[in-house]
């Protein structure tokens, strides 16, 4: 039995007279580089083998598949998910919501989060209260946003309608007309957004240094010429962190296209990853779905590589 | 009487207890009682809410019976959310022992080998099978097999605001639709934003209301045996009629069509029968008087039929035989004259047995409720959607998609089903395949041939009564 001297002292020089040649190996191994990169790494790497990696390398093989999720075999077809989606005119409707969903989402968020980042950038009353109240939705859960905001767009009896009546506007069909069902959706998501966008914002308003905007001053810039030379210039970094994070947000945006509005009408807010999951699990077509998933997985490849890219190279710049 | 949420899980509750003191002799089989102990099954659905709580006081009220078997129910949010999740619970052995799935669905489970026939147990335990509605008993079978029973079944009714049909010189709903498209303009008021009709838009709805209408113009999505028909002319006439009322200005695409006609704002919509207690309460609130009525026919005199529609219950074929013995016990329980008719009372579903249609406790709600009458005298009239909804996955979707293109985008009818039935076609064939790989060939051996196709409307449209 080891004496308990050596367990409260280890590392000291009775210790190390006392160490038994097995353990002097034990230490030289576990000393080697490499096996205690394994020895951290592991554990996340088992962990991203079973829900990341091999997910990933099987959905590649659903998708040259055909398989409706119940017969035991799942006949190998080549590429002919992808042509079948290339070649639909509903899968191209479903990109063109896509961009459509995304380019408004990532928009409003930007603007209206830089926005409401400027006014909370001032001495205000009641400005941590305000900023909670901002940052709430962001917290909330989509499904129960989405369902209060179908009544807020009821065009008979919503506050919405109310509210628009105040001005003698009459509602439109938020959720009844296709165009204005994609209108609907961003303005749920951009709202829901735009807490963690103003957030973001604001934290990079309060990192501008003061002293610029004392200079631009003494040079007799205006508060429009302020904004415009000093603030925007120096949010740059944030304006990218916040697109990029609101693009791979507004793509993997589910929640409330469900619930608020089905993708419909008429697909009209079908975007991709809901396209992805009405092929896999409503029609029950899990190569079709795998071969969506993958074209969904190449989009969000191409902006996390362009993100890389240029945060990398303002890092050398900076 | 006002049916609220609360009187209604009272007024189950009630008639569970009532159910318990009256109860049919259920009990399990002797496969069950021999091992000593209970049985536990466990039962998937698609009830939430005030249903889902008075389906959960039938399993407590069946639970504590001396049966030998308990029973844990999963709700789901939906009947897709149901099948959605037993798709996954086949593949990974977490399968539940009993179903309730939508007519809907139902059929890709049986060409993947998922159900288990029931004639044998229904032989061995005595089910009074003939006393199930013929119309729903029929949908379940399929190759000469009885696959699924019917529990908590519908069929669209038209729900109408019977003050705003008086004061256009209306007593009832007319009884075909060219009637009623000649009144509706006067059912129209564009300043209060009041329309005739509510075309809904709602996702698993749409193209099963649509359904009743394309019969009702002689059309059809689909033959038996999966020959799509929907780019044909009475589907298209149907479609037409749709693209009428919107043109016209009657007519509007309505995402929550029983709320916009319970709010007052629609003069009429098609919907469930399911909703017939929510829409009640509306219409009670709002302050006019509900009335419901059959599927009008095309024209004064013709053929009228309508779509049956909900979920039956089924036992899953991989479940260990005891536990599949079980679950048949349960089922029985659920399909008992008496909880059929509770559960009929407290949800607006129809009652699946005749006895439980003639009953003296049955008789009397038709009496205090009339409303609740009319999808029970609509039977004779109702069957089984067309294959190319129930059988090709997304089918339902795909038809669904082209109907609301017509609504909200007043899509030309002929062009948008063409295309519809190109995309169903595509769909259909793995379909097929597999039908002629399990049966040999694609005869139709059940539903939805079994049941009669469209009758003369020989009754009249249901005689309007109040929300009270």
């Amino acid at each position: 039995m080891v004496p308990q001297t050596e367990l409260s002292a280890p590392g000291s020089a009775t210790v190390a007279t006392t160490v038994t040649p097995r353990q002097s190996a034990v230490r030289r191994v576990f000393r080697s580089e490499h096996t205690l990169f394994l020895l951290f790494v592991l554990p996340n790497l088992v962990l991203f083998s079973i829900f990341t990696y091999w997910p990933l390398i099987y959905n590649v093989y659903l998708s040259l598949s055909t398989w409706n999720f119940l017969t035991p075999d799942k006949p190998f077809v080549g590429l002919d998910n992808f042509r079948f989606l290339f070649s639909s005119a509903e899968f191209w409707g479903v990109m063109r919501s896509t961009a459509i969903y995304t380019v408004g989402a990532v928009g409003g968020s930007v603007l209206l989060g830089l926005s409401a980042a400027l006014l909370l950038n001032q001495k205000l009353r009641f400005r941590t209260g305000v900023r909670a109240m901002i940052f709430a939705p962001t917290l909330l859960s989509g499904v129960a946003i989405s369902i209060v905001w179908f009544y807020i767009f009821d065009p008979r009896v919503g506050l919405f309608r109310e509210m628009l009546s105040w001005i003698g506007v009459a509602s439109p069909p938020w959720l009844g007309d296709p165009d204005w069902a994609m209108v609907s959706v961003i303005i749920v998501y951009v709202w829901k957004n735009l807490g963690f966008a103003a957030v973001i914002y604001l934290a990079g308003l309060q990192g501008i240094p003061k002293d610029l905007y004392e200079a631009a001053k003494v040079d007799g810039a205006n508060a429009i010429q302020r904004f415009r030379d000093v603030t925007w210039p120096q949010l740059g970094s944030i304006h990218f962190f916040v697109m990029v994070t609101s693009i791979l947000g507004t793509l993997q945006s589910f929640d409330i296209i469900r619930t608020l509005t089905g993708g419909g009408p008429v697909d009209a807010t079908t975007n991709l990853i809901y396209y992805t999951y009405e092929q896999s699990f409503i029609n029950s077509n899990a190569g079709r779905g795998a071969a969506s998933a993958m074209i969904l997985f190449a989009v969000m490849l191409v902006v996390t590589i362009v993100q890389y890219r240029i945060s990398e190279r303002r890092t050398h710049y900076a | 009487m006002v049916l609220s949420r609360r009187s209604v899980i009272a007024s189950a509750a009630g008639l569970g207890a009532a159910t318990l003191a009256s109860r049919p002799a259920i009990t399990a089989p002797k496969v069950i009682r021999q091992t000593g102990s209970d049985t536990e099954i466990s039962f998937w659905h698609g009830f939430t809410g005030a249903r889902g709580e008075t389906l959960q006081a039938l399993v407590d009220g069946f639970n504590a019976l001396d049966t030998g078997v308990q029973v844990t129910a999963l709700p789901y949010g939906s009947y897709e959310e149901v099948a959605e999740n037993l798709v996954r619970a086949l593949g990974d052995g977490t399968a539940p022992d009993l179903v309730a799935m939508s007519e809907a669905l139902w059929f890709r489970f049986y060409l993947s080998g998922s159900i288990l026939p029931l004639d044998d147990l229904i032989a061995s335990t005595g089910f009074d099978l003939e006393d199930i509605i013929p119309a729903f008993r029929a949908e379940g079978q399929r190759a000469g097999q009885t696959l699924w029973l019917p529990f908590s079944r519908s069929t669209p009714l038209v729900y109408y605001n019977r003050d705003l049909l008086r004061a256009a010189g209306l007593d009832a709903f007319p009884a075909s639709w060219a009637e009623f498209a000649d009144v509706a303009p006067s059912l129209t008021n564009t300043d209060t934003q009041v329309y005739a009709i509510a075309q809904s838009t709602i996702a698993n709805l749409v193209a099963w209301a649509f359904q009743g209408v394309t019969w009702a113009y002689g059309g059809a999505y689909s033959d038996g045996e999966l020959n799509i028909l929907i780019d044909e002319p009475g589907a298209v006439a149907a479609g037409d009629f749709y693209l009428r009322s919107i043109e016209e200005g009657w007519g509007y695409a309505s995402p929550q069509g029983n709320q916009d006609l319970g709010n007052g704002f629609a003069a009429a919509t098609i919907a469930s029968t399911g909703v017939l207690n929510d829409t009640s309460a509306l219409a009670e609130a709002t302050g006019f008087e509900l009335g419901t009525a059959f599927l009008p026919s095309a024209e004064p005199g013709g053929p009228t039929a309508c779509p049956t529609g909900g979920s039956g219950l089924f036992v899953v074929g991989s479940a260990p035989a005891e536990r599949q013995a079980a679950a048949f016990a349960f089922l029985t329980y659920c399909l008992s004259t008496e909880t059929t008719t509770t559960w009929a009372q407290s949800t607006g579903y129809m009652p699946v047995r005749t006895s439980a249609i003639e009953s003296p406790a049955m008789l009397d709600f038709f009496a205090a409720n009339p409303n609740f009458r009319t999808a029970v005298d609509q039977l004779p009239v109702a069957r089984a959607s067309d294959t190319a909804r129930t059988w090709v996955p997304g089918g339902d979707a795909i038809i669904a998609t082209g109907i609301t293109r017509i609504l909200v985008e007043s899509a030309d009818p002929q062009e948008v089903f063409s295309e519809v039935a190109s995309q169903l076609e595509v769909e259909a064939q793995p379909v097929r395949d597999q039908i002629i790989a399990l049966e040999g060939n694609l005869t139709t051996q059940g539903t939805p041939g079994a049941i009669p196709a469209a009758t003369p409307a020989a009754t009249p449209a249901a005689t309007p009564v109040a929300a009270r």
